[in-house]
Formats: structure tokens, sequence, C-alpha cells
């Protein structure tokens, strides 16, 4: 199986698909700049994480806090920061209740965003970066299992 | 020594703009940009200062090569402007 790292931002993609304003336009491994096509989009990565020991048997148990930053994304030629009010509205409203992997719940708490615009191109451009906080458990020997 | 004036330059490369109903001469470019990875164009329009003070001001639209622009900034250099556009 993948990371759980891989396997978390999968569901998170996948519970923010079909969503009004972004729809299908859900990326978590982009490497190229978003063209019009790709917008309104949302773009999904890894932020840091910490982990702490909770047992310190053997088979060490790990409580681990991830942070996901799920950017809204848009280019509009007015009201493009109602745009990305609208999109955090559904982004936030989706993963208020965590997502599933391998069928346990992992919660995702909202913990802050920040947003910024630009009219240096041929329409203002926005991302509203929101973070959420994801705590699970997994043993530190297998780090693609949810505990 | 480089003797030519920037209007020596606009003279050869120059196209008409309309700025609601008055003509503004200038070199119109629209280059690949980019802003928080997103892509775009960062259209400009680059003309004399003196004819810029005399016809444009921020919020005024400009049409070129059949496209309506909004005025977003008039950045005046002593002798050139330049004059950033958005699509309206």
């Amino acid at each position: 199986m993948a990371h759980l790292h891989r396997q978390i931002v999968e569901a998170v993609a996948s519970a923010l698909t079909g969503l009004p304003t972004s729809g299908p336009r859900v990326y978590s491994n982009r490497r190229h700049p978003m063209q019009d096509a790709h917008l309104p989009g949302l773009r999904i990565f890894l932020g840091s994480e910490t982990a702490e020991p909770i047992t310190v048997s053997a088979d060490t148990i790990l409580e681990r806090d991830l942070s996901l930053i799920v950017e809204a994304c848009a280019k509009a030629s007015t009201d493009v920061d109602q745009v990305l009010d609208a999109m955090s509205l559904e982004v936030e409203s989706a993963l208020a209740d965590g997502v599933t992997v391998s069928g346990k719940r992992v919660q995702t708490l909202y913990s802050g965003m920040e947003m910024e615009l630009d009219e240096s191109l041929e329409k203002p451009v926005g991302v509203k970066r929101m973070t959420f906080s994801c705590v699970f458990r997994a043993a530190a020997m297998t780090p693609d299992t949810l505990i | 020594m480089f003797r030519e004036t920037p209007f020596e330059f606009l003279a050869d490369f120059a196209e008409a703009a309309d700025v609601e109903g008055n003509e503004l001469r200038g070199i119109f470019d629209a280059r690949f940009a980019t802003a928080f990875d997103i892509a775009g164009t960062g259209p400009v329009f680059l003309c004399s200062q003196q004819d810029a003070e005399a016809i444009l001001t921020s919020g005024m639209t400009l049409r070129i090569r059949g496209k309506e622009y909004g005025v977003a900034s008039v950045e005046p250099d002593g002798v050139m402007a330049t004059i950033r556009l958005q699509e309206v």
C-alpha cells in the first residue's frame, strides 16, 4: 500500500471532486502552472507533520499530526475574491466530517487560511490557501496502515 | 554610441489602439506570465509618456487587436509609459 500521506491526499481529493465551483478540477500531483482549463480549481499539498510516540514497546505507535493544504485557485475579471470565498465554503463543508482511509475515519480539522490576490495577469487571479490538521496513528514500522 | 530615441523605435513598431475614441500609438505585448503558479499573460502597452498623459487615465478602456482591455495602471519613466492592461 502507499504511504498514509498519499492515501490521505487521495481521500481528500476524492471528497473534494465534484464540488459546485471547482467540479472535477482537483489536482494532487501538479507539477506545472495551472492553465485556464484547470480553473477554478483545487490543489492539494502536504504541509508539515509532527509525530510523537504513544507507546514504548518494540512496536512503537506514533500519533501523527499532518498538515494538509488545499488551495482554491481562480482567475476572474470581476469578484475573484468572492469566487474564492465560495470555493472555501464548499471545501470546508466537504471536509468537516473528515475522510475515510482504508475504512477508517481520519479527521480533517480546519486550522486556518491565507489569501493572496494578484493583478499582474490578463485577469485578476487569487489563491485561498486552507490548512487542515489530520491526526492519526500508525505503527512506526508500517506507515502505510492506520491504527 | 546608441543614438536611437524611443520615439524612432515607436515609429518602426507601434500600432494603433483605440482609447474611447482617441488613437494612441504604442507597442503591445502580452507574453506568458504566471502568478501563484497560475498561467496567463501579462498584457502591456508601451507608448510615449506625453501621449499617455494626454489621453489616458486609470479606469479607461483600450481596444487593440479586436480585444478590449481596462487600464490597470499607467507607469511613466520620464520618456515612455508602460500601461498595464486587464481583459474586460
